[in-house]
This record gives C-alpha cells, structure tokens and sequence, in this order.
C-alpha cells in the first residue's frame, strides 16, 4: 500500500520534471517578450529528433556521459535555431497583439511537425535509454526505473540552475529589470534587444536540452510537439505566466494531482490535469505567482 | 445605411463572389467526382464553423482555442441520439446538437469569461477543449478511441410524404440548403444590432460598459451563439462522413477554424469562408506529399500573421480601394 | 437643490500608494461642479470610482439616495451616469453616423423599447433620423460618412459629448473637456457646456486645469490635493481661500 503510494508519488514526479523541462524555457522566453510561443514543444520534438539521429551515430552502447552530450550539442543547435527565429519572426511580434503572436508560434509549430516528417518520416521511432538508465532500482520491493530518477534529478537541476541565474546573477538580475520594464531598463543603458535576443536563444536552447534529455521518455512522433506544448501551456499559466518559481510548483502540484487522479479513476486517465488547470485558474485567474521569478 | 462612396463597387464584385461561390457548390455533384464532392461536404460544414468561430474571432475579439469542443458535442450528441433512439426525427438531433453545444459553450464561458484577457482567454479554452477531447475518448458509450461508425444517413419525414436522403446526392444538397440556412442566421447576427454592438465591444470594451453595455454577459451571449451553430455544424457533418472519431475534438482540430479567420481575413464575414477553400484546396494539392502539406501550410499561416493582417479578402479590398482611388483621382487631375 | 450624488469616506489605495484618502463630497442637482487639483492630486481616480470603473476599499457612493458602491459602470450608466475621457474614446474603426447609432440604440436598450431589440438587422428610420438631427446640432452633418479615426482632435471631442449625451444621463462626468484645444476652441467648449446644463437639465462634474474653464463653468469648485479635499464651495471663497493659494495658484499651476 505504502509502496503503491510511492509509486504513484515517484510516476507523478516524473511526469512533473518532464513537463517542467519543457515548460521552462517557455516561461523563460514569455517572461521577457510577452509571447507565448505556441512552437515551443516543436524545437523540443527537434531536440529529441536530433538526438535521436545523433546517438545513432555513435557505435556500441551509449553511456550516460555521451547521452549528456548528446543533450547539450542539441541544446546548441536549437539555440542556434533561436536565434534565427528571434530575428526573422519574434522581432516582428513585439508589436503584435498576443493573441496573434500565439497564432504566428503556432503556425511554426506546423511547420516543425512538416519538418520532422520530411527528414525523419510519419512513423513511430524509439531511443533506448542509454547504458546505465536502462535498467532499474530495486527499493523493498519496489521498482523504480532509473530513468526516471535521471528525468526527475534533471528536472531538479535545471531549475536550481535557472534560479541560481535569475536571482542571484548579475546577468539575470538585469533579465528581470527588462521584463518588468523593458522603457526604463533602456533608459538607464541596458541593450535591451540584445537582452530580448539572449531570453530567445535561452529559451530555445531550452527547448533542445528537454528534448535531448526526454528522448528515450517515449516513442517519437511528429505530433509529440503538441502534445508536449499542451501540458506545458497548463503548467506555465498555473504557475503564473513568466515564472520559472511558479512554473515548477506547477508541475509538481498538477503532476500529483493527475498521478493520484488517474489512479482513483482509472477510466479517464489525464483528465485531471485539465480539471485542475480549469479549477486553479477560477480561484486564482492571474496563477499561483506572479512577475518573473 | 450609408457607407463610404467608392465600396460600391467592390461591394458588388464581393456579391458576384458570393454568387458564383455558391453556383459552383449547388452544381459540383453534375461534373465533378465523388472524392471532391465528398471533400466539398466537409468544406461547406466547415465554412459554418468557421464563419460561427470568427463571430468570437473577429467580431467580438476573443481568441477561443477551444472551438472543436462544440463540433464535437454536436456531431456526438446528434450520432449517439440517432442510435439511441432511431425512432425520432433527424432534425431534432440536429436541434439537440446545437443546444448541447450552446450549454457546453455557457458551462466554458462561465470560467473562462470570469478574467477573459486574450492569452488567458485563449488557454483556459485550450484546457476546457482537451478535457472534453480526454472524456470523448475515454466514453465507452462514444466509442472511446475508434468513435462512431456506420452513421446513417437519414430519411426525412416531410408532410407531404418522406424524403430519403440517403440515396445519390441527396445528403449534400440537403447539406448545401442546410448550411446556406446557418451562414444565413449568421449573417443576420453580425451585420444587425448584437453584431455592431460587439465589434464595438471588441474595439474598446472599457468604452462600449459607458454605453450601460454589460461587457460580460454580451461576450458570453457572443460564445453561446458561437458555439450552437458551430455544434449544428458538427451535427449535420456526422450523416455526411459517416464515421466521427475524437480527432474532431482534438485542439488541433481548433486551430482549423483560426487557420480559416486568419487566411481569409477575419475583419469580414466571408473572409474564413475564402479561407476556408483555399486551404481546403492547398491540402487538396499537397495531400500526396508528406511533411510538404504541413510546410505550405505553416508557412502560409505566418506570412499571412505577419504580412498580410487583413488576410486574402481584407488584402483583396484594400487593393481595391487603391486602385478606384487612384482611378478617382486621376479623373480629378483631367477635370481640373 | 437635491443632492444628486454623495460620496461618504471613500478610500482607495495601490498596494504600496495611498491614491483617496477620506473623501467627503455633495454634488448637487443642477450644479456644475468642477474639481481642480494638480496632476496626481486623484482626480482621474476618484471619477473612475464614481462612475464604477474601480471600486473604493472603503466608504460609499450615494447616487439620488440609493447606495450605488457596488454597482458597474454599466449598471451606473442605467442609473443615469455618463461620462467622457480625457482623450477622446471612440470606436475609431467604424463611421461617425455608426458611432452615433450606436449610442442612440444603447440608450433604446437600457429603455427597453422596440428601436433596442438586438436582432434587428438595420437601425430603425427613427433612431437613424434622431442621428443626423444630433450630428447637425454639433456641426458633424459633413463628417457623417467619414471613419472616427480620421476626425480632428476637437471633433472627436465633440463628437464624444454627443455620445455621451445621446445616452441621456442626468449627471454627465467630463475628464478635462477642453484639453488640447486652442483658445477660442475653449470658449466655445465653455458655451456649449453650459449652454447644455440650461437646456437638457444636466448636472455637471468636471475635472479642469485650464482657470479660463474652470471659472467659466464652475458654480461649485473642489480642490484636491494629494488625494484630500482641501476646500469645497462657491469658486470665489475657494480663489480666496489661503490654503488653496498656497499650494495651488503659488505653484504657477495656472500655466500647466
């Protein structure tokens, strides 16, 4: 009993990290520019994709420190994508209402999905999990896939990392004061469009490293950028939109309350996230926090 | 009432538009194929949605990204009755559709209404639409994953006698009459009072309450509308493709009727019908070409988003009004 | 004289910014009462609490006796309350004529009567005719087709008042009426304004900076300052009243 207790508990908390992953660079990047963007789950699925490729590549089994890289050379490669975006699409967006800048994202989310399955096919594909996250922990008589404690400590780290930087850095300290107000941050000397463009590339590097490091989470499909944006929509704007801080809180509350959910009612599995996002956004419309964080 | 001189003739060219538009659906089953009759079924249901859609999108201003919810609601709700109780007539299921969809549209507008601020507005849609997706595929009395199949075609009870529109191509003139009826009451509600109370709503809402205008409750009267013909719609295409699984309740299956607004235009009434059969007709072009269909498309959408605002009619009619004025003006120039 | 509209100890405060403080205030019916204060005195708070855009913390809003605290401002509208912005609002994508129907078939909702049934298609010859007989009244007839966008700033606020006055209100709230204008524009906003209070048995409320307007229309005057009335009463005790003078005309705020 205990231990199916801790088992859905370990289930929830893995889906909360993962979702976090993605939701992280999104929240990020709506923070700082005030664009939801729509194609955030379609860079992810590109980071997956590329890893993919990538660790196919290399012979023999993969070991945890190539898989990192792997992650982390993907990363880059989306953020390099980011960049990109930043200039040709975002830049126009500012001026844009958000409704329509939302619509624009999703627009290159559907040219994502037409990319994946020029270069990678329509068909499921799946990663194994590298050499070392393959197998499972045995605690009492409770199996716990190592992977799972890899998707959790990532997501742990990754935040740390982020709120490290915006909190206590010099750097992001400056992030803040240009979301807040990005006139008078101009006004006492900050570049703020090379800040906007650092928020971008950030957060599509972002985008990359959750898709690195959830490839072998499950089996890859063009639709998995949507699927992936969806839940992460639902923790950022629980969380309060723009609020790393929040955006995790999020994703734990809304991962146990859909782990725990589905195991009382089986018959609808995932429908508790939904419920939830509607039920905590009646009582608290503007999100858990609020401001970036 | 009066509008600017010089749209008069524009106005005329649109109505010539309109006209042929519709020729060419009443006569499609003479010279066309099947396939394409099928296909254009589907665009003349899916002209209804998104001319219902857009009287939230472009008239009144709120990005719902939730629509499919109430296709869904009204193509399940008319499927299921029609097995459950074969014995009563179609249009009532047709009728219970729409009034199941315009209760769904009061239940989410009640929450989503509440703080109604675009991108909030837009997400709360998004959730409240996936939950109904969630529940539509988990039903065991909808189906769950595989949906509804063998949907009958019905046959009709007229007074005079029945009409069975099962047979040949009764379906989609029956569709044709059907929908022109909806885009009719459409029509009626964005050109008349409620209509031009809410593009003013949508152009200053702090404003139009100084006006003793409940900014609320005429949103939440907006979505029901909204949502009802969109749930008729769903209601009539289940009869036509006989099948109707959760994908039509899917959120991708919400951004459609955006995807319409915005390529055709969302600022005029038949704006996401032009979008609506050109997309059709781009996914008709592309539909053998894997990853292709979706690049035309996205790209499409976002040159549209970020150059073209007015989409192809808005983009239509201000070439128009360039070129009668310059027209105008080069009368001027000779008579002075 | 009845008291038309009463405010009894309203408050209202940002989270760190304490915007009224106490405010006590009688408008009478019939009076033209205006409030003067200098920029930041609470001025464009406290009409967006009277006319129920935001809502006091504490305290209330008596409007002909009836506590109207807790009603919106559609609600208050029904009631009898109108009111201008500062800069003109209107909805700029559609003809001057629309704007105008548009006001005059509100007003026939909140009657309730057949011209304001929401399913019409057109507007019905009535409310039509009424508009064009407004907009030659306020010298708009040659506007009647042309987009609100396109109007000059004094037509948009004339265009704005007639708006507003279409609607019928007993108590009409300007935000600084003769802002931006140009002198003779002034006196002419002056006579109109008070030519309208005589005719249509209008009260009004007004916040001004300009004194030439602010003696011009004033027959009751309220100095605001740092969100506290400082004086209240007949213009030409509050112009003698040392306080006032102090803070307000020694500043040279006359020029602002």
């Amino acid at each position: 009993m205990v231990g199916d207790f801790l088992l859905v508990g370990l289930n929830g908390m893995t889906w909360a990290m993962a979702v976090f992953l993605v939701a992280a660079g999104l929240t990020l990047i709506f923070g700082i520019l005030h664009i939801l963007n729509f194609s955030h789950g379609g860079f992810v699925m590109i980071g997956a994709y590329l890893t993919y490729t990538l660790i196919n590549q290399t012979s023999g089994p993969t070991g945890i420190f190539v898989f990192l890289a792997v992650a982390v050379l993907c990363a880059a490669v989306v953020g390099v994508l980011g960049y990109v975006i930043d200039r040709t699409v975002f830049e126009r967006l500012k001026a844009v209402d958000d409704s329509y800048s939302l619509i624009a994202t999703y627009a290159m989310l559907i040219l994502c999905e037409g990319g994946v399955k020029l270069v990678w096919g329509p068909d499921f594909i799946a990663l194994p999990p590298p050499a070392g996250l393959d197998g499972a922990l045995l605690l009492g008589d409770l199996f716990i896939p190592s992977y799972s404690l890899f998707v959790i400590l990532s997501g742990i780290v990754v935040f740390l990392v982020l709120d490290f930087w915006i909190h206590r850095t010099r750097s992001g300290k400056v992030m803040q004061s240009v979301a807040l107000d990005p006139w008078m941050a101009n006004v006492l000397g900050i570049n703020i469009n090379a800040m906007f463009t650092t928020a971008v590339v950030a957060g599509f590097a972002l985008a990359g490293l959750a898709g690195g490091l959830l490839a072998p989470n499950q089996s890859l499909s063009p639709g998995l950028g949507g699927t992936y944006i969806i839940q992460a929509f639902g923790v950022i704007i629980v969380g309060g939109i723009g609020n790393v801080r929040g955006a995790f809180i999020a994703a734990l509350v809304l991962g146990m309350i859909d782990a725990f959910g589905t195991v009382y009612v089986p018959e609808y599995p995932g429908i508790f996230f939904y419920i939830a996002v509607a039920g905590i956004l009646m009582y608290r419309p503007q999100g858990l926090l609020s401001g970036i964080r | 009432m009066s509008r600017g001189q010089n749209t008069s003739s524009t106005t005329s060219a649109a109505n010539a538009a309109i006209l042929a538009a519709a020729l060419v659906f009443a006569t499609l089953p003479l010279w066309a194929d099947k396939g394409l009759v099928f296909l254009a079924g589907i665009v003349m249901v899916q002209i209804v949605f998104a001319v219902s859609f857009n009287l939230m999108f472009g008239l009144t201003g709120l990005v719902s990204f939730g629509q499919a919810a109430f296709f869904a609601a009204g193509a399940y709700t008319a499927a299921w009755l029609g097995r459950a109780v074969p014995e009563l007539p179609f249009l009532i299921f047709c009728l219970a559709g729409g009034l199941v969809g315009a209760l769904l549209a009061l239940l989410i507008g009640v929450v989503a209404l509440r703080r109604a601020s675009g991108i909030y507005f837009a997400i709360l849609t998004l959730a409240l639409g996936q939950l109904v997706y969630t529940l539509i595929g988990k039903s065991d009395a909808l189906g769950r994953e595989d949906g509804l199949v063998g949907i009958k075609r019905p046959v009709i009870d007229l007074f005079v006698g029945t009409l069975d529109l099962s047979i040949g191509d009764r379906y989609y003139y029956f569709l044709l009459v059907a929908c022109g009826i909806l885009l009719g009451l459409l029509w009626w509600v964005w050109h008349g009072q409620l209509g031009r109370l809410l593009a003013a709503l949508r152009q200053d809402a702090e404003r139009i309450r100084f006006f003793g205008v409940n900014v609320r409750r005429y949103r939440e009267i907006a979505f029901i509308i909204s949502g009802g013909v969109t749930a008729l719609a769903g209601a009539l295409v289940a009869p036509w493709s006989q099948i109707i699984t959760p994908a039509i309740a899917h959120w991708s299956y919400s951004a459609l009727p955006i995807l319409f607004c915005l390529l055709g235009g969302a600022s005029r009434f038949w704006g996401p019908a032009v979008g609506a059969i050109v997309f059709a007709g781009l996914e008709y072009a592309t539909r053998t070409m894997v990853g292709v269909s979706e690049l035309i498309v996205g790209g499409a959408l976002l040159v549209v988003v970020l150059a073209m605002p007015g989409g192809i009619v808005g983009t239509l009619s201000l070439l128009a009004r360039k070129l009668t004025k310059n027209g105008k003006e080069r009368l001027n120039e000779q008579s002075a | 004289m009845s008291n038309l509209l009463e405010v009894r100890g309203v408050n209202f405060a940002y989270p760190s910014l304490k915007v009224l403080t106490d405010i006590n205030l009688t408008i009478r019916e019939g009076e033209s009462h205006v409030i003067i204060g200098p920029n930041g005195a609470g001025k464009t708070t406290l009409f967006k609490v009277l006319s129920g855009e935001m809502f006091a913390k504490s305290g209330q809003v008596f409007y002909e006796g009836q506590d109207v605290s807790a009603l919106d401002a559609w609600q208050r509208v029904h009631r009898g309350i109108g009111r201008t912005f500062q800069m003109a609002r209107l909805f700029v994508e559609q003809t001057v004529l629309d704007n105008v129907i548009m006001a005059l078939e509100s007003r026939e909702r909140i009657k309730k009567t057949a011209h304001g049934r929401w399913w019409r298609l057109s507007p019905t010859k009535e409310i039509v005719e009424e508009a064009h007989l407004r907009l030659a009244e306020y010298g708009l007839l040659k506007r009647v087709d042309d987009l609100a966008a396109n109007l000059s700033h004094g037509d948009k606020k004339r265009l704005e008042l007639l708006l507003t006055l279409a609607l019928r209100p007993k108590l009409i709230m300007l935000d600084e009426p003769t802002a931006g204008m140009a002198p003779e524009d002034r006196r002419a906003a002056i006579e109109t304004i008070n030519r309208l209070r005589q005719s249509e048995g209008l009260t009004l409320l007004l916040t001004e900076h300009d004194m030439e307007v602010v003696f011009g229309l004033a027959t009751r005057l309220t100095v605001l300052n740092h969100g506290e009335i400082i004086a209240s009463g007949d213009p030409e005790e509050v112009r003698r009243d040392p306080t006032v003078r102090s803070i307000y005309f020694g500043k040279g705020a006359a020029h602002a």
